[in-house]
């Protein structure tokens, strides 16, 4: 070695270099001290503003449901693509025709378009458009994939949820609608807004520079809350049906109906022609369409109103129904005004005066119960107020208080003029009567459960006694001698039923003159059926017919045709005596028949086999059992078994279904033939398996174009078929 | 002198002591490096085959490292060696313009799918080139003759700049300077002509500097990284993001974010960002204070060493391996503007990592002859 070091001077300059590497270092660590600690606020925010992302999740909105489960309103969520142009036209020029080509090059083969077409909507000047709504389920992810693996800034995909009404008309004025972002705008869907409402969630998560995600968290969307109503979907169609053609035959303003089950005071049906289509709302109709008159628009009730005025007399024993009473051969006079009737009736019974709706009648009725207690059994019945707190745009009608009535108002009123009243109140009032005078609270949702099952609300009416139940039996009997032997005798043909109701033919208000119409009816008819024991209280209204005006001729048939329907569609056992009679003495007549046929069978059976053939023992039997034939509806029920046909006629084509008796030996005993739906609109499809016993459950809207089961295949009644529909 | 000269090439000196504290300094730098590659880089397509190309690296270094501690460094010092050392870098230096070229720049040399940047081993050759001559000139005692000792310095380190400068590595070559001056300066020149030297160096500098556009664009986002945050100002921003997120504590080893995709390369020249990210200021502050030991112990064994060469070597190679690390810190938390550098033993590349091992063994063997001489 020996090698001479640099002594002292290098020493020191070694100590130089030592002490500039050291402050280098102190500046290092003071500038990352700086960072670290006096700026890391603002740096961990920018960090989470590039690093954190979130995303909306929308809960659909719950489904509303008939009261068989049947829905007649669900959503569905669908994820929609977007391009947000201002996104786009921010990035440099090189990068947003990268970004158009890639999108258009890669997404247009999955939307199906032509890249041109893409490339064209990429390239517009306004901000955000749609590129598509209800991407396909299946292609969503794939999309989705593609805009963060090639980084497309300004396509996205936003969830979207769509309202659908799978019966289109049927029943629209009850459900209502929804406007944009699924927000109830009418009808219960208005009402029940909040409770049917899904609530969004969010989808929380990091993300690399390449938009991978990790460490999600969800704040997870809830489904709406879904109602059950008191509706009955397949009633409701018939109901529309008939008031349409109704409408039509008389070219009248409109036709209204309600049906209710006067116990319960649910509403199955609720009625309005014209109608319209929840689907396509704008496309159907003007405003006056979409409007539920049964509830927001009073009439003066005319002759239905009596049922009121008599009922307050019989109640407060002022009159019984075979007491005579002295219909002033047509005519009462108050002061300078005298009223009519159609036809002059001298002294009649009381029952009597009733059935053939004397004017005269109801107006001295009336004043032997004076107008202060008339007025409070008005009120009792509940016309002036509201009836049902479930709809919006609810009429209370117009009673007018005591203190403006004139000198003749109380014979106005007791013929149902000079007081406005909602169909739902008028039949509300027909309802009482039914229902041994008790007030049930006419409502639509029986049941609210939540998404995942909870009952939230079970609907439990209010009630209360109007009148006695003796008064509700006197007046049940004169309101089923109006259909025996009344005004409604010619149009209430119900075979094995008994029916009460009342006709009425109110002339309308002329909106210029205040005064009441010459040529402007609005005919009705309220009722009950059966009358022994009611399970329907129905009440129809037609609004201006033309060519016929009469309560009688216009309104009644539609009442019967409904309440055919309804007692069918129910099943409800006749109760007509001598029908059952009838049924009786066929069902033995037959009983004795098949017995000598089976004797003569087993003889020959014996004869021919060595061992004799077991006899067959009566198949055990359904109490209920239904029996279609063609389109007509007919029930043989609670019948005592011998009255049930041992063995049943062969096996009947009703529109290409079989339906075959249970008391087949076959093994496809008590079967449906799944019909070939395929082809067939939402209506026709919905009604052909409410006819066959089906539930259907349908998807989508337009014509059927899958189905399954598929056609021929062997189902029971009550069992689910699944309908596509494009 | 006289002695080590007669030595044969490849004697080499057994049963020296090991300089633990360097040692322990050196493994325990690599193995943080390792492991901070595979954090870094466990975002990237391929981190297996970036972990991987570390460890061998790595232990390829590590055998160099070993051998170079036994080989006694005044076999280093003959014209043959020094002059042969020089002709081979200066001729790779060529030869890397021939081979590919990454982001413009042409620095590698590619052999068997492992690249490798001759300029780093360049940084070994100016050393031992300039430990041999100045110790030479010292013992001529003709060290403040401008024209024999400084003269030729600087065109030696002329010839290297200007190789690596065409490449270009401004980096590289700010290293190159800075270790020459370094070494100049400790050898005991003449503050006269170092001084003398500057405005020389500085108007080079500044030429090179504003020569380039993008230099002085360079500049210009070194002053605000959030004027240009989607250009030039991306990579400086995302690593300032990850540093200051970090905090005191840091996000967690492993846990960094700016390494999925927001930081390029996160597993190389701005893995500072990542460990300041991920082990926050606590972790980093002890890193940075591993680097100063490393100096204290780099300089420590240059003071110990028998000779003037041993010190120059050690202070040279101790000087370059701290002063890059510095320089790429620096970087990440933008006290300079941006420059490709790696962090020495930390960083993933290859042939750094090799260099910067094998510049180690002569560092250990200079501290292990110091303590053989010294009895520490």
């Amino acid at each position: 070695m020996g090698k001479k070091k640099p002594q002292g001077e290098s020493r020191n300059r070694l100590l130089w270099v030592s002490l500039v590497l050291i402050s280098w270092m102190i500046l290092i660590i003071w500038r990352l001290s700086w960072l670290q600690v006096v700026k890391h606020e603002y740096y961990a925010k920018k960090a989470a503003g590039l690093q954190q992302d979130s995303e909306m999740v929308m809960g659909p909105r719950g489904s509303i449901l008939d009261r068989n489960n049947r829905e007649m309103a669900y959503s569905v969520i669908y994820d929609s693509l977007y391009a947000d142009q201002n996104l786009i036209k921010k990035e440099e020029a090189r990068t947003k025709r990268a970004i158009r080509q890639t999108a258009a090059q890669n997404i247009a083969s999955l939307l199906g378009v032509s890249e041109e077409q893409l490339m064209q909507d990429l390239t517009g000047d306004s901000g955000f458009v749609w590129i598509r709504r209800r991407i396909d389920p299946g292609m969503a992810p794939a999309i989705k994939k593609i805009i963060s693996e090639k980084n497309l800034s300004g396509l996205g995909i936003k969830q979207e949820s769509q309202r659908f009404y799978p019966n289109d008309n049927i029943g629209s004025h009850v459900i209502g609608y929804v406007g944009s972002e699924d927000k109830g705008q009418a009808g219960l869907e208005l009402t029940q807004d909040e409770f049917l409402k899904g609530r969004p969630g969010e989808v929380h998560f990091s993300r690399g520079a390449r938009k991978t995600r990790y460490n999600s968290w969800e704040i997870p969307a809830l489904p709406g809350n879904q109602i059950r109503t008191s509706i009955d979907i397949g009633l409701q169609y018939k109901v529309e049906v008939l008031l349409d053609e109704v409408m039509k035959r008389y070219n009248a303003k409109g036709a209204h109906a309600i049906v209710m089950d006067p116990s319960s005071g649910e509403i199955l049906v609720m009625a309005n022609a014209p109608t319209f289509n929840p689907n396509v709302r704008l496309k159907t109709g003007g405003e006056d369409n979409r409007n539920n008159k049964s509830i927001s628009t009073p009439f003066d009730p005319g002759s239905i109103f009596k049922i009121v005025t008599y009922a307050a007399a019989i109640e407060e024993g002022l009159a019984r129904p075979d007491e005579m009473i002295n219909c002033g051969n047509g005519q009462i006079s108050f002061g300078p005004r005298i009223i009519h009737d159609t036809h002059a009736y001298g002294t009649i019974s009381v029952a009597d005066a009733f059935a053939k709706s004397s004017n005269v009648g109801a107006i001295k009725l009336a004043m032997r119960v004076g107008k202060e207690k008339f007025h409070d059994y008005i009120t009792r019945f509940g016309f002036g107020s509201r009836m049902i707190t479930e709809l919006p745009g609810e009429s209370k009608g117009i009673v007018r208080p005591l203190s403006s009535w004139n000198y003749d108002s109380i014979g106005s009123v007791a013929m149902g003029q000079e007081i406005s009243v909602t169909l739902l109140q008028a039949v509300s009032s027909v309802a009482i009567i039914a229902n041994k005078g008790v007030w049930v609270q006419p409502h639509l949702i029986t049941q609210k459960t939540s998404s995942d099952g909870r009952v939230l609300f079970e609907a439990r009416p209010a009630s209360r006694q109007v009148v006695s139940p003796e008064t509700a039996r006197i007046m049940t009997s004169m309101l089923e001698r109006v259909v025996t032997t009344g005004t409604g005798r010619h149009a209430i043909q119900l075979k094995g039923y008994t029916a009460a109701g009342k006709t009425g033919t109110p002339q309308k208000v002329d909106p210029i003159t205040k005064a009441y119409s010459k040529s402007k009816y609005m005919p009705s008819f309220a009722g009950f059926v059966p009358a022994t024991n009611p399970k329907f209280a129905i009440i129809v209204m037609v609004d201006e017919p033309i060519g016929a005006y009469y309560g009688a001729s216009v309104a009644a048939p539609v009442f019967n045709m409904i309440a055919e329907a309804a007692l069918g569609d129910f099943v409800v056992p006749p109760d007509e005596k001598s029908f059952r009679e009838d049924l009786v003495r066929l069902a033995n007549k037959y009983e004795s028949e098949i017995a000598k046929e089976d004797g003569a069978q087993e003889k020959l059976i014996a004869e021919t086999a060595t061992k004799p053939a077991p006899i067959s023992s009566p198949t055990p039997q359904k109490k209920t059992e239904r029996i279609e034939t063609g389109s007509d509806v007919k029930v043989s029920a609670n019948l005592p078994p011998s009255a049930i046909p041992r063995k049943q006629a062969p096996p009947q084509k009703t529109k290409g279904a079989v339906i075959v008796g249970s008391g087949s030996p076959d093994s496809i005993a008590g079967t449906i033939e799944m019909p070939d739906l395929r082809g067939r609109g939402m209506r026709a499809a919905t009604q052909f398996c409410s006819e066959l016993g089906l539930k259907p459950r349908l998807i989508g809207s337009g014509i059927v174009v899958r189905q399954y089961p598929a056609p021929g295949t062997r189902l029971r009644p009550g069992e689910e078929c699944r309908l596509e529909f494009q | 002198m006289a002695t080590a000269k007669s030595k044969n090439l490849l004697t080499t000196i057994e049963g020296l002591k090991w300089d633990l504290w360097l040692a322990v300094t050196i493994i325990g730098l690599l193995i943080f490096g390792i492991v901070m590659v595979y954090s870094a880089g466990a975002a990237t397509k391929s981190p297996g085959r970036i972990l991987a190309n570390q460890a061998v690296w790595a232990v390829l270094g590590l055998a160099a490292m070993l051998v170079l501690r036994k080989v006694d460094y005044h076999l280093f010092a003959r014209p043959g060696f020094v002059y042969g050392f020089l002709g081979i870098c200066i001729a790779l230096l060529f030869i890397v313009f021939l081979g590919p070229s990454l982001n413009g720049a042409k620095r590698w040399i590619v052999i068997m799918g492992y690249s490798a940047q001759p300029s780093e081993l360049t940084k070994i050759a100016l050393v031992i080139f300039l430990a041999w001559f100045l110790s030479e000139r010292a013992e001529e005692g003709v060290l403040g003759d401008f024209w024999a000792s400084v003269a030729p310095a600087i065109v030696v380190l002329g010839v290297l700049a200007a190789l690596i400068l065409k490449e270009p590595d401004l980096g590289t070559t700010l290293i190159l300077g800075l270790v020459f001056v370094t070494m100049l300066f400790v050898a005991g020149v003449p503050m006269r002509h170092l001084f003398g030297l500057s405005p020389f160096l500085l108007i080079g500098a500044v030429i090179m500097i504003v020569k380039y556009a993008w230099r002085v664009e360079r500049f210009k986002v070194f002053w605000d990284p959030e004027r240009d945050p989607q250009g030039k100002g991306y990579q400086i921003l995302q690593s300032l993001i990850g540093i200051g997120s970090g905090g005191v504590n840091g996000l967690g080893f492993g846990q960094s974010r700016q390494k999925l995709g927001f930081l390029i390369t996160p597993q190389s020249d701005f893995i500072f960002a990542v460990i300041a990210e991920e082990i926050g200021l606590i972790g980093s502050v002890t890193l940075i204070f591993g680097f100063g030991f490393f100096l204290w112990r780099g300089y420590l064994a240059g003071k110990r060493a028998p000779d003037m060469l041993g010190e120059l070597i050690a202070v040279g190679l101790t000087t370059g391996i701290v002063a890059q690390a510095f320089f790429n810190i620096s970087v990440a938390i933008n006290l300079l503007p941006a420059k490709g550098i790696t962090l020495p033993f930390v960083s993933a590349g290859g042939s750094s990592l090799f260099v910067t091992l094998a510049a180690a063994g002569i560092l250990l063997n200079i501290s292990s002859q110091g303590i053989a001489r010294t009895g520490d």
